[in-house]
């Protein structure tokens, strides 16, 4: 080391400095290249009344008004809020207890992660399907047993009431999401040093204590991510529930992804649709910078 | 043999060139374009049926016959599912890719019209002698203003299909009025089985939010003198702000979630109805001809069982029902229109209508072809009658979401419990603003 | 309660949860199993809890696979979704590695605009996708679809890996430093091996997450023979007509690789940290 001239030193230390540069390179070109235009795109034709082929009338931020006052986006968009809470802490719950009970030393391990992880294995398009025809009124196998059982006495409508679909299309969300966050909460775990709960235990924590003060914050970096990360997901969710309800029964589950679509797919408004767009833009956002403060770490 | 069927072939275009009218009748359908010498031709041929599991394996059987019959031409099939048509359709033509010859039905026909996705001269390429053969109705349903936008394929004229042995049991009369088909799907809502649990249903109504149960729903206002929209010196009016519209929401409410009906209204759309059908847990249900198609698959032992009549109507409204047909349209990038024309016309000619009806139970629009269908199976009478007295829907780009209106309406008085008067109300000015939205 | 009475108690609770949720997780799954063994007259003529009015047959299996161009949907998925897998998480992995360790101008930026391309709703991406992939004629084809996947994945990856190697120290990089090794060389030699588990988290991830995805595939793949598997599946399902048998044995052949994939992987999901790593 001591042999080297100043002149390789500076030269190193301007080299280093490109150094982060160099490993954040291939991910960000792509991305600038893949994701900024369609972006930009919908950024653009939010200022039209478009069919995006022969007719571009310039409405101006029309669209953005019309949404701030628009009782069904609105609706929508509690409906969003609501979802992704009840299911972000359905998959953290279930995340949590089933990674836990896994990290221990317990019988059939690989079998029960095995099981635990199958939800994840099938499509949106295959669970959805599925489970709108486990809960089908009339023919579905759920009903059929209840009623077999003489649990109830005549079918239920799981899908078709109010008070039971929005239920339904959690647990469905649920079922499907949870092995994700319990997988990513289980190699977290297994990245911390068993040396932190030795010592904890020898210092006399219980298991509740040696979770939080060991296990928690140790997970709270990867926990941060999943948690933005699933939070923006589930809130985009759109597959499970144009397959079960379509929004409905009414506007029930109708959450924002889905309005968006109905309004640009099938109803061919796609510059209002692209400005409902970038609110749900905004306001994931603005979820992202909470959900970073409330978790600093460090 | 191929060689020797293509050597026949070429004699008979040869004779073409010399005399239209003999090789009509060797060929077995309206050819005008000599497409033997046409050179190569390849052409995207995208239409919804290609992905079903009955019209699918047809179509492509007539696409194979006619690539053996011109060996220069090349059709390539393309699925795309009806429910992906439209995105599909979009994405193409953003880009110029539009397959040469796509799909195209009423729901998007304004669109394709605005958009300028097909080729200018369709009636041109097609033919007047080709366009007399098919029902004028048909004809009209599938242009705007005077001008053909798609070619007519599918013969969409609404009837009720209906337990025709069920109905011979039972002494029951083919209900003319809705009164009568509240009456008659009474008499069929039996317990058959004994075991205290009612299995058997008179009628099921779909309540879906999908296009396919609205659909219905709009062709049942028909039938009580309520349309949705209807042209006025060049300005859409709503019907809905009328005593017909609530009258037809109240009934409909009534036949989908009352005693006659399998419970699950709202997620009973198209294909779950006619399993039930197929099932022998509903035994009434208006559509297409095409739901014969599902019932026999879904069970064969219903073949014969079967029967059709005219969608009944409230009382003092003449019979009446609607008219729709999903066709094909000729893309504005096709390099070789003649040729797509001519492929249309066979796969249309009277003989492929019949197989074509044969495997999905569609009917088609060439007169010629419905007649001898209808006389040789006399379920698809009713659809028969109920063509005299069909009407068509104004083209109207706010359509889709205008029947959306109607599906939430009734959803939110069957889920939400929301009183029928307060559910209209929402649905009039709902439809208000959509109709005011899409007037110049 | 003695100490050893209330690890009984632990230990029999958590076998009670553990099986509960198996539960959850298999009875809808065997649902799926039976209506793959039942013909379609079976499943629509079959009143209340019969099972199999005519018994079970595996006929659907062997169908779908002459039906269905099953081969080529499956190589296509593979194609795609395996390309896309590598190639996000090679990227993922040095850029998450890059942000966890240097301090750098934009660096922020590159964070929230990483997060920020996710919260854009994704049926409106999906017109632009469209006439990118035609401009650079890579539209209907496998290759097309697995850089549009990548860009799906690569987001959420970076931000994991960033994670995971957030929890290794970073005096294991300045010791490696001192050793000599170049930036490059302390990253494959010595961090990347500490997160194995998080890596193969991730790349599961990646690939279970394409490997599922359907709307995409939908709109940029045409051609019969270029449909990925869950396109294919869905297609057996639309308004017309569901064909709940095949539906159900293509999607329970479909979740085989990931199946493998899943219990080939697992052991090194398993495998922890390498011991004596030098741990905060």
């Amino acid at each position: 080391m001591s042999t080297l001239s100043p002149a390789v030193l500076k030269r190193k230390k301007r080299l280093s400095k490109l150094t982060p540069y160099g490993f954040v390179a291939p991910a960000t070109i792509t991305m600038l290249l893949l994701v900024v235009y369609p972006i930009l795109y919908g950024f653009y034709i939010s200022f039209f009344d478009t069919n995006l082929v022969n007719k571009w009338k310039w409405v101006g931020l029309t669209y953005y008004g019309k949404a701030f006052t628009d009782a069904s986006f609105t609706h929508s968009l509690w409906m969003t809020v609501i979802f992704t809470t009840f299911v972000v802490l359905g998959h953290f719950l279930l995340g949590f207890v089933f990674a836990n009970i896994l990290n221990k030393p317990i019988r059939f391990k690989t079998f029960f992660r095995g099981v635990l992880i199958i939800p994840w294995l099938f499509p949106d398009v295959v669970v959805a399907y599925l489970f709108k025809w486990i809960l089908n009124t009339q023919s579905g196998i759920l009903n059929a047993l209840l009623m077999h059982l003489g649990l109830i006495q005549e079918p239920i409508g799981w899908l078709t009431q109010s008070a039971t679909a929005f239920p339904c299309v959690i647990f469905v969300s649920i079922w499907k999401g949870f092995p994700l966050v319990m997988i990513q909460i289980l190699a977290g775990i297994q990245t911390i040093n068993t040396d932190m709960y030795e010592a904890a235990s020898i210092d006399g924590a219980n298991g509740w204590q040696q979770f939080r003060y060991v296990t928690l914050p140790a997970l709270k970096p990867i926990l941060t991510t999943v948690l933005i990360l699933d939070t923006v997901w589930v809130f985009k969710q759109f597959t499970l529930i144009w397959l079960t309800t379509a929004g409905g029964p009414g506007s029930t589950t109708m959450v924002s992804a889905v309005e968006i679509y109905k309004n640009a797919f099938n109803y061919f408004k796609y510059g209002y649709a692209s400005a409902q767009s970038v609110f749900i833009l905004v306001i994931c956002y603005l979820i992202g910078v909470v959900f970073r403060r409330l978790l600093k770490d460090d | 043999m191929k060689k020797l069927t293509a050597l026949l072939m070429a004699l008979m275009l040869a004779l073409t060139c010399l005399s239209f009218a003999g090789a009509e009748e060797s060929k077995g359908y309206l050819s005008t374009y000599d497409v033997a010498s046409a050179g190569d031709v390849t052409l995207d041929v995208m239409i919804t049926s290609l992905g079903d599991s009955d019209g699918g394996p047809y179509l492509r059987g007539v696409m194979q016959a006619y690539m053996d019959m011109y060996p220069n031409v090349k059709l390539n099939p393309v699925e795309c599912s009806m429910n992906n048509l439209y995105t599909t359709l979009i994405n193409a033509v953003t880009t110029n890719k539009l397959p040469d010859i796509f799909t195209m039905s009423e729901a998007y026909v304004a669109n394709c019209y605005e958009m300028e996705m097909g080729v200018d001269n369709l009636e041109e390429l097609l033919g007047q002698e080709y366009i007399s053969q098919l029902l004028p109705i048909a004809i009209e349903n599938c242009s705007i203003d005077g001008k053909l936008i798609y070619m007519p394929w599918q013969n969409n004229t609404t009837a009720v299909v209906y337990r025709k042995d069920l109905f011979e049991q039972n002494g029951i009369e083919i209900p003319k009025t809705w009164a009568e088909y509240i009456e008659a799907a009474k008499k069929l809502t039996v317990d058959t089985d004994g075991d205290g649990k009612i299995d058997q249903f008179g009628a099921v109504v779909s309540g879906t939010r999908n296009d396919s149960a609205e659909s219905r729903f709009q062709t049942f206002a028909l039938t009580f003198g309520m349309d949705f929209v209807t042209v006025d010196n060049g300005k859409f009016v709503s019907g809905f702000d009328t005593p017909a519209f609530k009258q037809a929401m109240e009934t409909y409410v009534q036949l989908g979630s009352g005693e006659t009906a399998p419970a699950g209204f709202v997620e009973t759309g198209y294909a779950e109805a006619y399993k039930m059908i197929a099932a022998g847990t509903a035994c009434m249900y208006w559509s297409a001809s095409n739901v014969l198609g599902g019932i026999y698959t879904s069970n064969p032992e219903m073949q014969g069982k079967m029967g059709s009549f005219m969608l009944p109507t409230a009382e003092g409204v003449d019979p009446v029902t609607s008219f729709s047909s999903v066709g094909m349209t000729i893309s504005r990038n096709c390099k070789h229109p003649e040729v797509a024309a001519d492929f249309l016309k066979y796969m249309t000619s009277v003989d492929n209508c019949l197989a074509w009806n044969q495997a999905t139970r569609r009917l088609p629009v060439v007169k010629d072809a419905i007649e001898a269908i209808v006389a040789a199976d006399e379920t698809y009478k009713g659809f028969q009658d109920a063509g005299v007295t069909a009407e068509i829907y104004p083209a109207f780009a706010g359509l889709a979401e205008l029947r959306d209106t109607v599906a939430e309406c009734w959803q939110i008085i069957v889920a939400e419990n929301v009183p029928l008067d307060e559910a209209v109300q929402r649905a009039i000015s709902r439809a208000a603003d959509i109709v005011a939205a899409n007037n110049p | 309660m003695t100490n050893s009475q209330r690890a009984r108690w632990g230990s029999a609770i958590r076998y009670f949860i553990l099986v509960l949720g198996c539960l959850l997780v298999l009875l809808p799954v065997s649902w799926m199993i039976i209506t793959s063994l039942k013909t379609m007259q079976d499943i629509t003529l079959s009143k209340g809890v019969e099972l199999f009015p005519n018994g079970p047959t595996v006929s659907n299996y062997i169908t779908i696979w002459s039906e269905y161009p099953m081969l080529s949907y499956i190589k296509n998925s593979l194609i795609s979704v395996g390309g896309s897998t590598i190639f996000a998480v090679v990227c993922a992995a040095l850029c998450g590695y890059g942000l966890s360790r240097y301090e750098f101008g934009g660096k922020k930026f590159l964070l929230s605009f990483l997060l920020v391309t996710q919260m854009f709703p994704a049926v409106m991406k999906i017109i632009p996708y469209y006439k990118i992939l035609v401009n650079v004629h890579l539209n209907d084809t496998a290759f097309g679809l697995m850089i549009v996947y990548a860009s799906f994945s690569i987001p959420f990856c970076t931000w994991m890996m960033y994670g995971y190697f957030k929890t290794i120290s970073t005096s294991l990089d300045e010791a490696a430093r001192i050793d000599g090794c170049s930036p490059l060389q302390t990253f494959f030699k010595v961090v990347l091996p500490l997160t194995i588990p998080g890596l193969v988290a991730t790349t599961i991830y990646a690939f279970l997450q394409n490997w599922n995805e359907y709307m995409f595939a939908s709109v940029l793949i045409r051609s019969d023979d270029k449909k990925t598997l869950t396109f294919g599946i869905s297609s057996m399902a639309d308004a017309y007509r569901i064909q709940w048998n095949y539906l159900m044995s293509a999607s329970i052949i479909a979740s085989v690789p990931t199946m493998l994939i899943f219990v080939f992987l697992q052991k090194q999901l398993i495998a922890g940290m390498t011991a004596g790593a030098v741990k905060e």
